[in-house]
This record gives C-alpha cells, sequence and structure tokens, in this order.
C-alpha cells in the first residue's frame, strides 16, 4: 500500500501576538489610509443596513435613470442631427442632469454630518488623533473622500452617456469634440459636488448628531434658493443676488462645465468668471469654518 | 538613552499653568506616572503624543521632538485613552485592524495582527463584537488592543483600570506585566491608583503642579524607607530614646506601645545610594539593636514586623511635608477642593490607614 505524501514542505502554523517586523509605510499613508476607509464607510461597507440606505437612494437616482436614457436611447433611436446643430448629446445630458443633481446633494447632505459628527460622538476622532493623523490631514482626508463618493455616482453615469451616444454615433461629431467633452465630465461632477460637500462638512463639525447636521444643511440649501428666487422675482435687482443661494451658485456652474455656456433661465446676464467667484466663495468659507473647528478636536485628550 | 527626555517644559493654558519648568528622563520597561487630578499627567501626555505645543522647554521622544515630528512620534507611540466611548458600531476586529493601518501597516497585515492582538487581550472569542455591546472590561481591552497592534516602541495607558472591578483589574495589570516582560514593550501608565502603578511599574514619577517633585525606580523609592514596627508590652518611650541614641530615628506611639524605627541610620539620608547587600547588613543591625534595647530594659517584646513604605505612603508623606498639593477634578493649575486633607486610604504619618 502506497501512501500519498503531498509534495508541499512541512511547515509551522506559529500564530499569536508577537513584535512586529513587518513592513511599515510612511506616516503620511495614514491620510490615504482614512480616506480609502471612509469611502467605504460612507457607502455603507461593513455597516449596518439603515447606514446603507442613502447611499443605495442616492445611486438609484443616478443609475437607474442613466439606464433609462441608455435603454431608450437605443429602442426609440436618437433624433438626427441636421449639420451644424449641437449633439442632442448635451441636450440629454442636460436633462439627466437633474437626476444627477439629486443623487449627489442626497450624499452631500447627509454623509459628511454623519460621519464627521459620528467620529466625534463616538470617540473615533480621539483614537484618530492618538494616530499620525493631524487634525488637518484627518478633514483633508474625509474631504477627499467624500468627493470620491460622489464623484463615483456622477462621473460613470455622465460617461455612460456619452460612450452609448457617440457609439449611436449622435454624440461629438469628432474625437477633439469628445475629449472636450470628457474632460467636463469629472470637472462637472466635482463642481457639482463640491459645494455640498464643504457645507455638509461645515455641519458635521458643528453639530453632534448627524441627521441634524443634515438638517441643517438642507434648511440652509433651501431658504437661500428660495430667499434668493422671492428676492429676484419681486424686486428688480441685480441677478447676483443669486449668490446667496449654495444650490442656485453650484448649479449655474456645473451647467457652465457642461454646456459650456451660461444657463438663461438661472443667470442670464452674469459673467462665468463671476459665477466661479461666487461658487469658491461658498467652499472657502465652508472649509475655513471646518478647519477652524477643527482647532478644537484634540481639547477632549 | 531615556526613550523620554524633558527639560524644563513649561506650558500654560491662559493664566494657568499647567506644567512649570518640567525635568524628567523615563526609561525602558514600566513606568508610573503619578499626580493627584490637575497635577499636568494628561497635558504631559498630549505633549509627549505632539498633540499640542509647549511654550518653552524640550521634549524629546524616541529621539524626536513630537511637536516638530508629530505624526513620525505617534506612528511608534500606542496610547489608550481614559474615556470610555468608543464607536458603537464598529467590531472590535475592525476597529483594532483600522488603526493597526494608520499606524502604518499594510492592510492584510493589520488584519493578522488585529486578530493576534485580540487573542492576546483575552477577546478572542469576542472580538467581531460590537464595541457598543461590550462590558466596560472587555472596552477597556479593546483599548488596549487597538494601542498595541502595531506594536509601539513605546505605550501609554492612561488609567488602564478604570471602571473595573476587581478580579478585572488584577487581569488587566497581569496583562499589561505581560506585554512588558514577555513583548518587550515599553509602557508608560498614567494612574491614580497607586498600589496598581507599584505592583506593575519598576520606576514612577510623581508630579505636582506641574513639576517633578520624586522620580525613580520603585524599589528604591519604597525601600529607602523601610522599617521596623515593634509592639511592646512595657515602657515605648524608653525603648524609643534607648534607640535614637544609637542613631535610629524612632518614632513611638505611647497608645498601642509601637515604635517605629527606620532601618537606615539618620546618617544615610533618603537619597543615600545603598547596594542590596548592605541593605541587608543593616537591616540585620537594626534588629540587633532592638533586641539588644529591649533586653536591656527587660521590657515584653511582643512583635517585631518589617514594614516596606508602600507608595500610598510615600505620596502621603510628600502631602505631609508640602511637596504635594491635591488637585481637583478641573484640570491644570485649578486649586485644590479637599480642604487640605490628604487622599482616603493614604496611610497617616503613624502608618495606620485613615
Amino acid at each position: 500500500m502506497t501512501i500519498h505524501i503531498p509534495d508541499s514542505a512541512p511547515r509551522i502554523h506559529d500564530q499569536g501576538f508577537r513584535p512586529y517586523d513587518g513592513p511599515i509605510r510612511r506616516p503620511s499613508s495614514a491620510t490615504w489610509t482614512l480616506c480609502r476607509y471612509t469611502i467605504g464607510r460612507s457607502v455603507g461597507r461593513r455597516r449596518k443596513f439603515r447606514f446603507k440606505l442613502v447611499p443605495i437612494f442616492a445611486a438609484l437616482f443616478v443609475f437607474v435613470v442613466v439606464a433609462g436614457y441608455v435603454i431608450f436611447a437605443f429602442v426609440s433611436g436618437v433624433p438626427s442631427v441636421a449639420p451644424g446643430e449641437e449633439s442632442p448629446y448635451f441636450e440629454y445630458v442636460r436633462d439627466f442632469y437633474r437626476w444627477a443633481v439629486i443623487g449627489v446633494a442626497l450624499l452631500s447632505v447627509s454623509i459628511p454630518p454623519q460621519v464627521l459628527s459620528g467620529d466625534r460622538r463616538g470617540g473615533l476622532l480621539n483614537l484618530y488623533m492618538t494616530t499620525p493623523l493631524s487634525r488637518s490631514k484627518y478633514v483633508s482626508a474625509q474631504g477627499i473622500a467624500f468627493l470620491s463618493v460622489t464623484a463615483m455616482l456622477a462621473v460613470p453615469a455622465f460617461l455612460l452617456l456619452l460612450v452609448v451616444y457617440s457609439l449611436l454615433g449622435k454624440g461629438p461629431g469628432d474625437i477633439a469634440d469628445f475629449l472636450n467633452f470628457l474632460w467636463r465630465i469629472p470637472v462637472g461632477s466635482l463642481t457639482l459636488a463640491l459645494l455640498p460637500v464643504a457645507l455638509g462638512m461645515a455641519f458635521g463639525v458643528m453639530v453632534r448628531r448627524g441627521s441634524l447636521g443634515a438638517v441643517y444643511n438642507i434648511a440652509l440649501l433651501w431658504i437661500t434658493f428660495g430667499v434668493a428666487r422671492t428676492i429676484r422675482t419681486t424686486n428688480d435687482i441685480s441677478d447676483s443676488i443669486f449668490f446667496m443661494s449654495p444650490i442656485d451658485t453650484a448649479l449655474s456652474l456645473t451647467r457652465v462645465v457642461f454646456g459650456g455656456r451660461n444657463s438663461p433661465e438661472l443667470l442670464p446676464y452674469v459673467p462665468n468668471a463671476v459665477i466661479v467667484l461666487g461658487y469658491l466663495a461658498w467652499v472657502v468659507a465652508a472649509m475655513v469654518y471646518v478647519f477652524w473647528r477643527s482647532r478644537k478636536f484634540t481639547e477632549s485628550l | 538613552m531615556p526613550i523620554v527626555e524633558c527639560r524644563s517644559v513649561v506650558k500654560r493654558y491662559g493664566g494657568n499653568t499647567a506644567l512649570s519648568g518640567l525635568d524628567v528622563d523615563i526609561h525602558g520597561g514600566v513606568t508610573g506616572l503619578l499626580g493627584a487630578n490637575g497635577a499636568g499627567k494628561t497635558t504631559l501626555i498630549t505633549l509627549l503624543l505632539g498633540l499640542r505645543s509647549r511654550d518653552s522647554g524640550s521634549i524629546s521622544v524616541l529621539g524626536s521632538d513630537p511637536s516638530t515630528a508629530g505624526p513620525a512620534v505617534r506612528q511608534r507611540l500606542g496610547y489608550a485613552f481614559e474615556q470610555r466611548e468608543l464607536p458603537p458600531d464598529f467590531t472590535a476586529f475592525d476597529l483594532v485592524a483600522h488603526m493597526a493601518a494608520l499606524h502604518g501597516l499594510p492592510a492584510k497585515l493589520a488584519r493578522g495582527r488585529a486578530s493576534d492582538t485580540l487573542w492576546e487581550v483575552g477577546l478572542g472569542e469576542e472580538r467581531f463584537r460590537p464595541t457598543g455591546t461590550m462590558s466596560t472590561g472587555q472596552l477597556q481591552r479593546v483599548k488596549l488592543a487597538q494601542a498595541t497592534a502595531h506594536h509601539p516602541e513605546l505605550l501609554i495607558l492612561d488609567e488602564p483600570t478604570d471602571g473595573l472591578d476587581p478580579l478585572q483589574r488584577v487581569d488587566m495589570l497581569a496583562l499589561i506585566k505581560s506585554l512588558a516582560e514577555q513583548h518587550g514593550i515599553n509602557i508608560l501608565v498614567s494612574s491614580h491608583h497607586l498600589a496598581e502603578v507599584e505592583r506593575i511599574c519598576q520606576t514612577v514619577v510623581i508630579i505636582n503642579e506641574g513639576r517633578v517633585v520624586r522620580s525613580g525606580a520603585v524599589d528604591k523609592l519604597t525601600g529607602q524607607n523601610a522599617y521596623y514596627l515593634v509592639e511592646v508590652g512595657g515602657e515605648a518611650k524608653q525603648l524609643a530614646s534607648s534607640l535614637a541614641g544609637l542613631g535610629y530615628d524612632a518614632e513611638f506611639s505611647p497608645d498601642e506601645l509601637m515604635v517605629r524605627v527606620p532601618l537606615l541610620p539618620k546618617s544615610a539620608g533618603e537619597t543615600a545610594v545603598v547596594k542590596s547587600q548592605d541593605e541587608r547588613h543593616l537591616e540585620v543591625k537594626c534588629a540587633d539593636a532592638i533586641r539588644d534595647a529591649v533586653a536591656s530594659q527587660e521590657i515584653e517584646l511582643r512583635s517585631l514586623v518589617r514594614e516596606q513604605q508602600t507608595l500610598e505612603r510615600l505620596f502621603a508623606d510628600e502631602y505631609s511635608a508640602g511637596n504635594l498639593a491635591l488637585g481637583s477634578q478641573g484640570g491644570a493649575g485649578k486649586p485644590p477642593d479637599r480642604g487640605g486633607k490628604p487622599p482616603s486610604g493614604a496611610r497617616t504619618s503613624k502608618g495606620r490607614r485613615r
């Protein structure tokens, strides 16, 4: 009788706690470790189901709708383009745009306050401060993570539209046009996400409960939106009043990026440079507040 | 070379001075950081971690200045803080693995280390439970595990037995001791529990009002003040004066017929460096002197007990000598709130518990 012995060398499976002599990454890697971790946390990875609800709804608003546009394009065809006319892709992007806004807004309004206030309330922030992370690195890592999550929502959807319409021969006219529109997708998506994320972070470092931060964030967006619109329609004053509304400011700039022109219904007489400045003013104000509040992160240690 | 060196460190919070020219060297092994509330312990720890900046002086932790190389220093440190909260929706495993990854371990190795460390601290079976469902004792172990998983060169523990019952305390102290002795981790323990510090620490640093009032090896600090407690059936006063004539600083208690005789004669002084052989010789010499004095006075000797100075006693003596002020919960620089009384549990100068 022959006993077959595996040819792999015998090994001792030594387990247990012992001095660590493996590789150690540089202290700066902690920023990216936290960033990756927050991305997973934002989409509900390894968390209870209730934390997955917002990402699921946001994804539904974006990906189900864009899938509908794609199916519609294949089934019904796409209108022909007359010589000199703009590609229908641009029209569909503007049409689809409102759905992407809802998805991005859902995420950016609720996730940053939930994560940032949760870190403080649960003691995780104190733990972070004992690692190679500093206060500014913590804020930066979280900001990059939130932007990445919202970009992951918006970029593939716009990209899918672009690819499908190009394949159907109704997209950008040539490769130069294609590339000209390709760069607008990440830039436009980030533009769409940056301001609400900055505001979400500002409320996240302000309050101790994430839900309260989301409510404050929504209240700010809608109240300023309503007030700006009311003032403009009831008074004959400058269109620049729209800059008091972060929603209008972000939408205007994103439309400028995507459509290559100003939005006639929102800011008809405002130059693009002024829109950019108004947008940056909101972002800078929110982030200055976030960094200012971060000075108190180590006080409870 | 010390792992922590502080020279003339000053830290102020507005008008309050938390550290006022603190000088201390902390070497390897287990070191206890003692002091009343508001003495400056937590301020010192935050300076060591590079979380706050000092007003003047110099600090070196593992050869680097934490105020300029904070992230690099913190990567080599582990810190288990005093607060009880941990993120409730994290499992112990996720939390420890995440913290190990933040300290520079690659993700896969961090997960392996998390598992090993949680087994080491006695939470192997519970490692996938959310921390929100854990008891205080288990949370203390998770805190210890998250600070230890990356195998720090210096582990700082802030009140590691806070909130634990007596049995859990014993377990936790044994665990801390094994981390130091079996795994070679240097540990700095900040605690109010003097008896616990005495059990696990080789050296102690006693801080008061932002300054170091005593520091050194525990056995030296306590051993220098060892004494014989003599219970007699006759005139204790005569015995005390007889021993005083031989150079021993004997105190007597008329109520209990007790004589307290320090083993070292007055001339040796408390800062004298005495080798262990000399200690034994002095001890025998002192016992012989007591025996001879009792015999010559023909009084009854009921008991002769050698007692060791404890850190509690040392603390109380420093307080009696005016070297310590008892702080409040309020933090650095605040006045004492106990009306000038020594802590409960501390011994009086006669060696009895209050």
